[in-house]
């Protein structure tokens, strides 16, 4: 957890131009780096900053032990659920299943749609207490949408493509 | 210690860590939990939940309960140790420079942690020689030598790929770490030119660098423990 201690006292929340600084025993655990790696093994010198800085340490949190995941994929979608194809990431046998919407965060459900995608991973969750707990996650696949303006210029640079190759088989330039 | 099928390890590692690093140069400030949401990358109520530790101008941290951002001027970074997230934080990075195009990036690196408990002290200490024979080369020279980190690297076409192994106990220990990194650097030719082409590198290799993460653990976990 991220130790830092504050130089002025402050009310939060804590915002630019509070003067805080790292302490100098701090974990290690925020790579405040100078040092240009994308190595998390090789923990970057602490740096102390001038201005600002933060906070809470963090609870502790449940760990997972992941037994199957899949890479999911809606083919179909009914008035209680849908049904997908998974993808074994262990190498197993494509499987098809079906999915209740109730099985879905609610917020996720305007993505359930034929060919979105997503993540089924089964396992134990473990509590910090050490309370064991089956688990069954799926986590529908955000990425930013296509914008029109995206599609038209996709559209126009597949159109200039085929044109290019057209030429080429005319032998024309 | 259990058994599996589909040739996995047999022996479950006591922590996971998985991060995406990526360098160039950021803006920490328009990373906060609300413009996630807004851009359709995560849940609304993910957003609320949450914790903006440090938002700056020189840096911003944020723990979304699952996993966390750190992104600094020059760096940025999204760590999990729930393994459910391993491939959500893959999509996350994708997703934010989809929409952050324009940001240069230099290297990105992807980074796989494990500890590793054994149940035999025995089992670090057979390790230990087979990948550095300390008795044989060092035992002339100090009394009672130890191996307490190792790193090796290799170079890819891509940039490099290293491990690190290292026991996280003082002597005799149970548990060590094995640090794994794939790290990429930019196409010579697209520096400065935005994230597009560094982004697919990186994500066109994000499988594999999973499974040769997963190939390195299997093999020192058996050569620890001796088991085929």
């Amino acid at each position: 957890m991220t130790t830092l201690i504050q130089e002025e006292p402050v009310s939060q929340p804590l915002t630019a131009g509070t003067s805080l600084r790292v302490q100098e025993d701090a974990p290690r655990d925020l790579h405040l780096e100078g040092e240009a790696t994308t190595d998390m093994a090789r923990v970057p010198p602490r740096k102390t900053f001038s201005r600002l800085i933060t906070l809470p340490s963090s609870s502790k949190k449940p760990r997972y032990l992941q037994e199957k995941e899949w890479l999911g994929m809606v083919t179909a979608v009914d008035e209680v659920g849908f049904t997908a194809r998974l993808k074994d990431y262990q190498g197993g046998p494509d499987l098809e299943t079906s999915f209740l919407f109730e099985e879905i965060p609610q917020e996720d459900l305007d993505l359930v749609q034929p060919g979105s995608e997503f993540y089924w991973s089964l396992g134990y969750r473990i509590e910090p207490n050490g309370q064991r707990l089956r688990y069954s996650l799926v986590h529908f696949r955000r990425l930013p949408k296509w914008t029109a303006q995206k599609l038209t210029e996709a559209r126009q640079r597949a159109r200039d493509t085929l044109r290019a190759l057209d030429s080429e088989l005319d032998g024309t330039t | 210690m259990r058994k599996e099928g589909h040739g996995r390890m047999m022996i479950k590692p006591v922590r996971e860590e998985r991060a995406l690093v990526l360098l160039g140069n950021f803006n920490p400030i328009i990373f906060h939990p609300a413009w996630f949401a807004s851009e359709g990358l995560i849940r609304k109520s993910e957003a609320e939940q949450a914790k903006s530790e440090l938002i700056h101008p020189d840096v911003a941290q944020i723990d979304f309960g699952g996993y966390k951002l750190l992104v600094t001027r020059e760096r940025f970074q999204l760590t999990t140790e729930q393994s459910p997230y391993f491939r959500v934080i893959a999509d996350l990075t994708q997703g934010i420079f989809q929409l952050l195009q324009h940001t240069p990036l230099h290297a990105a690196g992807y980074n796989a942690t494990e500890d590793y408990r054994m149940d035999n002290e025995g089992h670090w200490q057979a390790l230990a020689h087979l990948m550095a024979p300390t008795q044989q080369v060092w035992a002339d020279l100090f009394d009672e030598p130890e191996l307490r980190m190792l790193r090796i690297q290799s170079a890819t076409p891509l940039g490099h790929t290293q491990v690190q192994v290292s026991p996280l106990e003082p002597k005799p220990p149970l548990t060590f770490r094995i640090a794994f990194t794939d790290h990429f650097d930019a196409p010579t030719d697209s520096v400065g030119r935005g994230a597009k082409e560094m982004l697919s590198v990186f994500m066109d290799n994000r499988e594999r660098s999973e499974e040769k993460c997963q190939q390195v653990f299997s093999k020192l976990v058996k050569l620890a423990t001796g088991k085929p």
